[in-house]
């Protein structure tokens, strides 16, 4: 099926036919009940072909409709965009561990188990927190063939478990939760549900904030606030079209010296890695940031051959994979002692409703902690913060020694110099 | 599909069982700038089983639609691993029904992409090419046909098709490292007329966009702030509409009793609703994924909280009639509790009578964004106006609104009599399942003490 619609798309130009199936099985608790559990099976067949210098694509779930796919990918390609690109042949690849067989053969019981196992736990602690927790596996199988020769056949594993809970005190209700995602089978529940409970005790008093400019340090979860900014800035595309505030500043200092980030996709069974990308570019470490200075964009096929670079292995559309911030030499605790008056956050909420492509953020608070004279008093409500990903990665003032695994980011906390604190009466 | 389907249900050893396959097919391309960015088709057909064994659910879904009883035998083996107590749906009539496709000046599936391609190429022009500053662009169209076909183990059998179409148009202008952005969208359960005759709304998004360029950042604060209909629409939505979700509800006592239906909400002149029958709203069904009828529900009269949105689970264990919000963003979901198109009722103050005695307040308009974790919210304006002294003064930017929920409706001091309807082609977010057409409507409303984010 699969080289019958390479062969009849090739005949109008260079084409690329991928078709993916998985499958996975879940337990979901909601509300201190398992609430279902669930199988799922799925498949994808997606064909590109480039006629005449322009790309034509379509996609269907069901392979046998291989050959109508073809047809319409070549009907669009009339209307596609202009591609100076051609497909990738074979090529050495890392070595990278992405699948695991135990994780498929994790019984339905053991997922409702491990649900359970968290949920006791939580309230166990307090049986006031209304719990939701849950445990999935899934695996899946790529082919991929194209007209340049290359045909590579990969697959994946993926086990997920996680915690998190709601506690409601009148009007005010608070989340918390933890998560590990991972392509083996490693994590304990045990250990994520001490990592929620963690997150609620320290919540247990709030404290109030005053209106001010105050320093910051984000959890590794809450450094999603500088990441999502900066992962817009180095895609090459928004690169190339000169929306990204970095384009044209390859080398230049745009952090702080102690600021390193790379995308790597060779890390074995971390989420998102892999030895080739969705297009059969093989993966490498790709460092973004060295010592505070810009080292490079991502890049796809296409945006590459448009800017004149070589795909990084981010196809398609220059996405990460895994992002790694590089740990410095200051644990949380010590952070937490050096700030007289502060803000520890772990998740917000609002982000991306401002204008993220040029860094600006404004975002509330969902998440958060009081530190005064180096001790984190409580949580903190109503309140926001605003400012800039790019100022603000130009002062981060210290980077954690503690990185850790928040799905397909690591980092270690980032204590960031003053940033404006509104907070609500 | 009808005859497989029942005959597939029959035996599954659940005490409730359902199928829901779905077909779709659809278009999507986008510009960015000059360049068409993509253009692309897909096509896709797959189906969820669902049983319920004593109160638990499992779920199997697939793309293959073979074996549809050895589905619903999976189903109802992972529903045993759950079954608890008793557990039990809403009764409900049984139904059998062909619904047919809302009304379609031209099915866009008839429309060659040629036109489709020229038609956003037209109002990404425009929006190029009116104004120097005008950076870049993002120019997009998008079409989806679905047909739902749902069976279940009580003889309910139906066919609805759900045509869908949107249009998003955003201009970005750029003076230095100021970047402003426009946006203006439309979306519609109906067919390719929706996406002509657009060239007003590129040519505001692209005004719009420059404008701001030369407009000051907001100065952080607390303000009485006046919504425009499209912000009140996200409010009513977000802040307040997904705490009427049952599902959030029903087994949570502490949530319970905060949404406890006879409660004071806000004051006497605050009427919320929901109606998923609305004839031609964007969130419009005759039925929902249930097979359940759908109808006007207050959530808000009179200032009191009167109703919540049901699936048949949680209106049996709560005891309430049904409201057909039981929705599924596609075959891979399974229909969980959702709004259909929310609204805040008009009241009858003009909009001078809003803005007439504010020393110093904002008029924050059209939405960029909205978040919410409970009984927190943020959202973001697209821009909005200093109100001075009784008038609306000079544009700002950067408008960001947060804070409680409970406060807030109480603080909503005035409503006007000038109900509209957003028909942006935006989209709701729950439980993963995203972007579920929703119609958002409201009139302008004003509330006191709203805490504004900005630099300060």
């Amino acid at each position: 099926m699969i080289e019958r619609a390479l062969e009849l798309a090739s005949g109008y130009g260079p084409a690329e036919i991928t078709f993916a199936q998985g499958r996975s099985t879940r337990a979901e608790y909601e509300d201190d009940r398992l609430k279902q559990v669930g199988v799922a099976q799925g498949s994808h067949l997606g064909v590109r072909v480039i006629v005449d210098g322009r790309l034509g694509r379509a996609s269907a779930t069901d392979p046998r409709e291989a050959e109508a796919v073809v047809a319409r990918a070549v009907e669009l390609a009339e209307f596609g965009s202009e591609v100076k690109f051609d497909f990738p042949g074979s090529a050495v690849a890392p070595q990278v561990k992405t699948y695991d067989p135990e994780v498929e053969r994790t019984p339905k019981a053991e997922l409702v188990a491990a649900g359970a196992e968290m949920l006791a736990l939580v309230k166990a602690y307090n049986a006031e927190i209304k719990v939701g927790a849950g445990a999935s596996w899934s695996v899946g199988e790529r082919r991929l063939v194209n007209s340049s020769g290359l045909d590579l056949s990969d697959r994946g594993s993926r086990f997920t478990i996680g915690v998190g809970g709601v506690l409601v005190r009148g009007t005010d209700i608070l989340f918390a939760g933890h998560g590990r995602d991972w392509r083996t089978k490693g994590a304990a529940p045990r250990e994520v549900a001490a990592r929620a409970i963690a997150k609620f005790r320290l919540a247990e008093r709030t404290a109030d904030v005053a209106s001010k400019p105050m320093p910051v340090i984000f959890t590794p979860a809450g450094s999603f606030v500088l990441l999502a900014s900066l992962l817009m800035g180095v895609n090459g595309k928004n690169v190339l079209k000169g929306d990204s505030p970095l384009a044209g500043r390859l080398g230049d200092e745009i952090a702080a010296p102690g600021f390193s980030l790379s995308d790597n996709a060779t890390v074995d069974y971390a989420p998102a890695s892999g030895a080739y990308d969705d297009e059969g570019t093989p993966r490498r470490k790709v460092d973004i940031i060295t010592g505070g200075r810009l080292a490079s964009f991502l890049y796809d096929l296409e945006t590459a051959s448009k800017a004149g670079a070589q795909s990084t292995g981010h196809g398609r559309g220059g996405g990460a994979s895994n992002l790694v911030i590089a740990p410095g030499d200051t644990s949380l605790a010590e952070l937490v002692k050096g700030t007289a008056e502060g803000l520890l956050v772990d998740s917000v909420m609002g982000l991306g409703q401002s204008n993220i492509m040029n860094g600006d953020f404004s975002v509330n608070v969902s998440l958060g902690y009081k530190i005064e004279q180096g001790e984190i008093v409580g949580r903190v409500k109503n309140t926001m913060f605003a400012g800039n990903v790019y100022d603000a990665l130009m002062r981060v003032e210290a980077v954690g020694s503690e990185p850790e695994w928040i799905g397909s980011l690591c980092a270690p906390p980032l204590l960031v110099g003053a940033l404006s604190v509104v907070a609500q009466k | 599909m009808r005859d497989r389907m029942q005959e597939a249900l029959r035996g599954s050893g659940a005490d409730y069982a359902e199928i829901r396959i779905e077909r779709e097919e659809g278009t999507a391309l986008s510009f960015r700038g000059a360049e068409l960015d993509q253009i692309v088709t897909g096509s896709s057909v797959g189906g969820m089983a669902r049983a319920l064994v004593r109160g638990g659910w499992g779920i199997v879904t697939f793309n293959d639609l073979s074996e549809l009883r050895e589905k619903l035998r999976e189903a109802a083996a992972c529903a045993r691993l759950v079954a608890r107590e008793r557990g039990e749906l809403a009764e409900v009539s049984r139904i059998e029904q062909a619904i047919p496709a809302p009304a379609m000046e031209r099915d866009f599936r008839g429309v060659p992409v040629a036109e489709k391609k020229r038609v956003i190429e037209q109002y990404n022009d425009l929006m190029l090419g009116l104004h120097p500053r005008i950076h870049t662009t993002h120019a997009s169209y998008s079409d989806r046909y679905r047909q739902v076909y749902f069976a279940n183990s009580e003889g309910s059998y139906f066919e609805d098709t759900r045509p869908d179409v949107t249009v998003a148009l955003t201009a970005v202008a750029r003076d230095g490292n100021l970047v402003q952005q426009g946006r203006e969208r439309v979306g519609r359960a109906g067919g390719f007329e929706a996406a002509v005759g657009l060239e007003a709304k590129a040519e505001a998004a692209a005004r719009r966009a420059a404008d701001l360029l030369a407009a000051p950042p907001v100065q952080g604060g607390s303000y009485t702030v006046v919504l425009d209909p499209q912000l009140g629409g996200v409010f009513a939505h977000e802040a307040f509409g997904h705490l009427s979700e049952a599902d959030h509800v029903y087994e949570n006592e502490k949530l319970r009793e905060l949404m406890t239906l006879g409660k004071r909400f806000g004051p006497n002149h605050l009427n919320i609703v929901d109606d998923g029958s609305l004839p031609g709203g964007r969130g419009t069904h005759l039925l929902d994924d249930e097979g359940v009828p759908t109808r006007k529900t207050h959530l808000v009269k009179d200032g009191i909280l009167v109703g919540r949105l049901h699936n048949r689970e949680t209106a049996a264990k709560m005891g309430e009639a049904v409201t057909g919000n039981a929705r599924a963003v596609g075959w891979s979901f399974a229909p969980i509790v959702r709004m259909t198109n929310t609204y805040i009722e008009p009241g009858t103050a003009s909009f001078e009578d809003l803005i007439r005695d504010i020393e110093l307040g904002l008029y924050a308009r059209d939405m960029m964004g909205g978040q919410t974790m409970m009984e927190m919210f943020t959202f973001s304006a697209a821009y909005g106006y200093m109100i001075r002294s009784g008038e609306v003064a000079e544009l700002v930017r950067d408008v960001v609104l947060t804070g409680n929920v409970f406060q807030t409706l109480h603080n909503i001091d005035l409503i006007a009599d000038d109900l509209a309807w957003d028909d942006g082609g935006g989209g709701c977010g729950k439980g993963g399942q995203s972007p579920l057409p929703v119609g958002l409507g409201s009139p302008h409303v004003r509330m006191r003490e709203v805490v504004v984010g900005g630099r300060q």
